[in-house]
């Protein structure tokens, strides 16, 4: 029996433009599980993610970690519990340094400095990044900015790690050592993309979401090779299961 | 655009300079705080006649500089940049009298002296100042000034302006490449004055600087930096104070200095 | 429009700053009385903004006098006046210590005749009695025009008699004053040209960001 980790319950939501995200949308994610959130553009990817985490909050309805509804009163508790990470690392750091920027959160949550330390070699440690550690923010990649960006969101050491796009303008050596590293996180995850084949590889749920409701919601697999299903939603089938267009053959 | 580029450049100097650890570098940062007000008000306190007393508060300058081994270049280019501000001033000092039609010899003589004596105090106190930041991370200074009781807002303002210095010199480049790149033949940057694009660099930027105060409250930010420096003053931090302000009294009241340094030429 | 430690003497620096704080400590009072998370972002967004806009210096043709833009109106009119009033502190404070416009014994000067002055005397008296029934393009020029001019030359009057009382300048008086009033009137028609157009295509464009606009809408929610 799967632990129940994330519950929505009937969230309505719109912006104060008038345009409707969600319509009365409840799920229910487990522990553990790796969940792709996928649909079209303004599909209201990015708004899940943000009422997730608190920055948002539903009109209506109620959002729930580990049965502790998020409100503005627990917020900073429910904050250690999750890691965000960003969809242009540009706007995630912004310390000078990149130890800096990694012990921000510690010491917000006041951690003693100790161990602060510790936290922020054993992240840079788990992203294959030590040797960054004092280097200053604007001399990074872009490949390094996202590993430290990464980094950031682990260093609480979360038990949820909610991503947006995590794989956007990465080279094609820099996605795959994303998703190794990505695979390897015991966390419950929450990876809002467009990179389907990333999403096929890495998660075991899939949910579409689109027009306010959750269109489908099930197994990767099941719901990735369903080519009318994602035509549907402005989505195309994974390249790694398309037959090939070029030289004709076929994949079962 | 190049202005941009070099205060960028400079900032990007500053900081990387105030990384450095030296004897000065690891001094308490509100012993630096108050040592440069010192000088400062030194400075300013002397008037136009007495400028051979105040060549030995050069001193201040060079040794700093030699112990903290701070590229003395970076700080002959800010000179060069401060330079014309004075001089025109000046120029308009010399017009000014020189309209008064009567010239005696005793106003030339006058004026020239303000011109040295200007010259001088502008070059020591943007040295002073200068340095003070070369040595001082601009965190500790911040939360320097935070245990000096400044209201968190404006510390968090401070912080807040020198980070999104950077957001928006990205913005303006962005939007100004995209508006060079359409209109080839006008390079003015004057052109970036039209209100529809520097509101369009003003709302860009809000919305990116919105996703970055989103991402600091995600990380437990609720107002307070924290940072691990060590605020204890110690010995040295008292014997540098002393040091300082004994050879800047000496200077302003008696001519002790005046002679020593008359004695090394 | 930045005064610099040299032309100052002591006693008027320190009682500037005196006076400079006072305000500020207001001004800050007022502004916790009721926090805004959203403000703090645009409060450090517009700082650089400004920031950036000072580092321009425009030169006056024939003549080679440089000056800058204050911009302390700009940020009146977006953060409504305390709130600008603290921003526009905090850029002149960050220019002292990293671009040495103005000096750290300047500072009470600088923020008096930069941030009073627009904040606490245009603002008021002139921005928002225009504007008070709500917005037109051709409200807005007026308003930030006339009260850009006003704020610059009472600004002005202030760099004046602070250097004169400093008694370390020996300009004759008279043409000082001339020669300050008319070099600053000009750059008020630049910054005055400046902060309306950007006013008016933020209104255009995203009208939250202006302060008036947000407290006439809490006012009609009330009624």
């Amino acid at each position: 029996m799967k632990e129940k980790h994330i519950e929505l319950n009937n969230i309505g939501f719109s912006y104060s433009r008038g345009n409707l995200i969600f319509d009365y949308v409840s799920l229910k994610l487990n522990k553990g599980e790796s969940i792709a959130i996928i649909g079209g553009n303004g599909a209201g990817k990015t708004t899940l993610l943000m009422l997730l985490t608190g920055i948002l909050f539903p009109q209506t309805g109620e959002i729930s970690i580990s049965n502790q509804p998020i409100k503005k009163e627990n917020l900073q508790n429910i904050l250690q519990q999750t890691g965000v990470i960003f969809q242009n690392p540009d706007d995630q750091l912004f310390m000078p340094t990149v130890f800096e920027e990694l012990a921000f959160a510690p010491r917000n949550f006041k951690f003693k400095e100790a161990k602060v330390h510790a936290m922020v070699l054993r992240a840079l440690a788990r992203v294959e990044g030590l040797h960054l550690q004092d280097k200053l923010i604007y001399q990074l990649s872009g490949g390094e900015k996202r590993q430290v960006a990464i980094a950031t969101a682990l260093v609480m050491n979360p038990s949820i790690l909610i991503m947006d796009e995590p794989s956007s303008g990465l080279d094609l050596a820099g996605r795959r050592r994303l998703i190794d590293l990505i695979k390897n996180f015991k966390q419950t995850k929450i990876i809002a993309t467009h990179d389907l084949d990333m999403a096929l590889e890495v998660c075991n749920r899939v949910i579409i979401i689109g027009k306010g409701k959750v269109i489908a919601d099930g197994k990767s697999y099941d719901i990735l090779t369903n080519e009318k299903l994602l035509k549907q939603n402005n989505l195309e089938l994974p390249i790694s299961v398309q037959n090939c267009h070029i030289c004709g053959f076929e994949k079962k | 655009m190049s202005n941009f580029i070099n205060s960028m450049t400079q900032l990007r100097t500053l900081d990387s300079l105030a990384k450095n650890k030296s004897f000065i570098h690891l001094l308490n940062p509100f012993t630096k705080l108050i040592t440069t007000i010192l000088v400062i008000y030194t400075i300013i306190s002397f008037n136009k006649y007495e400028i051979a007393k105040q060549i030995p508060i050069f001193l201040y300058p060079l040794s700093i500089i030699l112990i903290s081994n701070i590229p003395i270049k970076t700080f002959f280019k800010r000179l060069l940049w401060i330079m014309p501000i004075v001089l025109v001033l000046l120029l308009i000092l010399i017009l000014d009298t020189y309209t008064q039609a009567k010239l005696f010899s005793f106003v030339i003589s006058d004026i020239l002296l303000l011109i040295i004596s200007i010259i001088i105090k502008s070059i020591l106190t943007t040295f002073a100042i200068m340095l003070l930041i070369a040595t001082t991370e601009i965190e500790r200074l911040a939360i320097c000034f935070r245990k000096l009781y400044f209201p968190q807002i404006l510390i968090l303002q401070f912080l807040l302006t020198y980070r999104y210095f950077n957001l928006l010199i990205e913005e303006m480049r962005i939007v100004y490449a995209a508006h060079k790149l359409r209109s080839p033949k006008k390079s003015n940057i004057f052109k970036c004055f039209q209100g529809a694009i520097l509101g369009q660099i003003l709302v860009r930027s809000y919305m990116r600087a919105q996703n970055i105060y989103q991402a600091m409250r995600l990380r437990g930010f609720s107002g307070e930096f924290y940072t691990n420096k060590n605020f204890a003053f110690g010995l040295m931090d008292i014997m540098y104070l002393l040091f300082w302000s004994l050879f800047l009294f000496m200077i302003k009241y008696t001519d002790f200095m005046l002679a020593f340094v008359k004695a090394l030429l | 429009m930045h005064i610099t430690d040299i032309f100052l003497s002591p006693v008027v620096a320190v009682s500037m700053l005196i006076i400079s704080v006072l305000v500020l400590a207001f001004a800050i009072k007022r502004v916790q009385q009721n926090p805004n998370e959203e403000k703090i972002s645009l409060m450090g967004v517009l700082s650089s903004f400004v920031f950036i806009l000072q580092i321009f210096n425009f030169a006056i043709p024939n003549t080679g006098v440089h000056g800058n833009l204050v911009g302390g109106m700009l940020l009146s009119i977006l953060l409504g006046p305390y709130a600008g009033f603290i921003t526009i502190c905090s850029v002149i404070i960050i220019q002292a210590f990293f671009f040495m416009d103005g000096g750290i014994f300047a500072l009470g000067c600088n923020i008096f005749n930069m941030g009073v002055c627009p904040s606490f005397i245009a603002y008021p008296l002139i921005y928002s009695n225009i504007i008070k029934h709500g917005y037109s393009t051709n409200k807005i020029y007026i308003a930030v025009f006339l009260s850009t001019i006003i704020a610059t030359q009472l600004g002005t009057i202030g760099v004046v008699w602070e250097t004169i009382l400093s008694k370390k300048f020996i300009m004759p008086i008279t043409n000082f004053i001339l020669l300050m009033h008319s070099i600053n009137f000009i750059f008020s028609i630049i910054e005055g040209v400046i902060t309306a157009t950007v006013v008016n295509f933020i209104w255009k464009v995203y009208p939250g960001m202006l302060y008036l606009n947000i407290v006439n809408s809490r006012v009609k929610k009330i009624c």
